[in-house]
């Protein structure tokens, strides 16, 4: 009889919902949306393609430098950096060589075996005019690239240092910001490659021809060529 | 009285009265942990509003993002630089390692980053996918005649890339011949942003 009574008395004062439904409820929610949420952010690169067809009508002046019509062609052996109507900087030179503007550099590749067994690559760098550039063409200081190797080091032992031949975009972006200082008015860029070029390597070239800083102190980047063209025709 | 009664009980008796006293005690025991579990409850409360906070945080992340990327061992994204955000739907297309979809529905084959030639319409050497051009030109066609009763949207030619990191040059270049054919004319190249 009293148990029955102090059952009324709870259910009358209502202080005691059970919320242990609704947690449930919540418990299974949360995880769902976590899973279908992504965490990596998703940014995008605006390209345009050579139209075929009539042109659009531009104003008749004659600008007072002919557009510089920059062209990186992504080759085998490296990168061929041309202007269909300008001497670059540096060019002159260059002339009688036939090789690659910017060729090919061995890199160090930093490997490691990751838990399912596979060997992954943990990250790559370039040693461009004694500084270190990495994955990214990021530039850091060679004692924070010593931690960053020790840190990964720590996380999995089996780290070993791999070489490499790859593209030089550090050398890339270097002969880009040059010819951006002469040409300063210039946004535009077309990039060309060969048929098997990956993906990866034309992000990267963009990204090389993407921002620059103007003086080495500045703290922000600027624009460098941000129109990229991509030209479907063959090298 | 009481004393005399209880001076009558014999062994038995007493026994069973020692055994009423234990299963109360661990009534009583079981009452109490009982009390301090209805204690326990009312901490979750917190918990609860934790919960409910992050429960809508997310479901306003899921709903306002125009794009939605898995990537998966068939697509992987290329980490860059650029910080430019996705701020409009535009139509998708995805160059994975065997297919080519268009708004997550596959439409050709690839096979070692190669089209099937008779998807083809200019044979092996042509730049003319046929299939991706019906589905591109379907998708600009339905765009345009949402166009028509929704002034907000406009069809401006803008086409999502999302390539795989392997995507040769040569199938992309096919790609973007194919859309330009279906009346898409700028790109813009779905990467991983590492800032």
């Amino acid at each position: 009889m009293g148990k029955r009574t102090d059952r009324y008395k709870k259910l009358a004062t209502g202080k005691d919902v059970d919320l242990v439904p609704f947690m449930n409820l919540l418990a299974i929610l949360v995880p769902a949306l976590l899973v279908s949420t992504e965490y990596i952010k998703i940014a995008m690169i605006a390209v345009s393609s050579p139209r075929i067809g009539p042109s659009t009508p531009t104003t008749q002046e004659q600008p007072e430098k002919p557009p510089l019509n920059l062209t990186v062609a992504i080759s085998s052996l490296g990168f061929y950096i041309a202007s269909a109507s300008n001497v670059l900087p540096g060019a002159e030179d260059q002339a009688a060589q036939t090789g690659p503007t910017v060729p090919k550099v061995t890199v160090k590749v930093y490997k490691a075996r990751m838990a399912d067994g596979k060997i992954k690559e943990m990250m790559r760098v370039w040693d461009y005019n004694g500084d270190k550039y990495l994955l990214g063409v990021n530039k850091i200081e060679p004692a924070a690239l010593d931690t960053k190797i020790n840190d990964i080091k720590i996380m999995n032992p089996s780290l070993q240092v791999t070489e490499e031949l790859d593209h030089n975009y550090p050398a890339l972006k270097d002969k880009l910001v040059k010819i951006k200082k002469d040409f300063e008015n210039e946004k535009q860029i077309i990039v060309s490659a060969e048929p098997n070029t990956d993906f990866t390597t034309i992000i990267r070239v963009m990204d090389a021809s993407r921002k620059y800083k103007k003086e080495p102190t500045d703290e922000k980047d600027n624009l460098m060529f941000p129109i990229v063209v991509l030209s479907a025709g063959v090298v | 009285m009481a004393e005399e009664q209880k001076l009558e009980l014999s062994v038995e008796e007493l026994e069973a009265l020692e055994d009423v006293k234990k299963i109360q005690a661990i009534r009583k025991e079981k009452h109490k942990a009982r009390r301090q579990g209805e204690a326990q409850q009312l901490s979750i409360t917190s918990l609860m509003d934790i919960m409910t906070i992050l429960l809508v945080f997310m479901l306003m992340n899921y709903a306002t993002d125009p794009l939605n990327i898995n990537p998966s061992d068939e697509l992987q994204l290329v980490p860059s630089v650029s910080i430019d955000k996705v701020h409009e739907r535009m139509t998708t297309m995805a160059i994975t390692k065997n297919h080519l979809l268009v708004d997550d529905k596959p439409i050709v084959q690839v096979k070692d980053g190669k089209v099937p030639v008779t998807a083809k319409r200019e044979g092996e050497d042509g730049y003319f996918i046929t299939p991706l051009f019906d589905a591109l030109k379907a998708q600009a066609d339905n765009f345009k005649k949402l166009a028509t009763y929704n002034k907000s949207l406009k069809f401006k030619g803008n086409l999502m890339i999302i390539g795989d990191e392997q995507a040769p040059f040569r199938l992309l270049s096919e790609v973007m011949y194919t859309a330009g054919q279906a009346e898409f004319g700028e790109f813009e190249f779905a990467v991983i942003s590492n800032q």
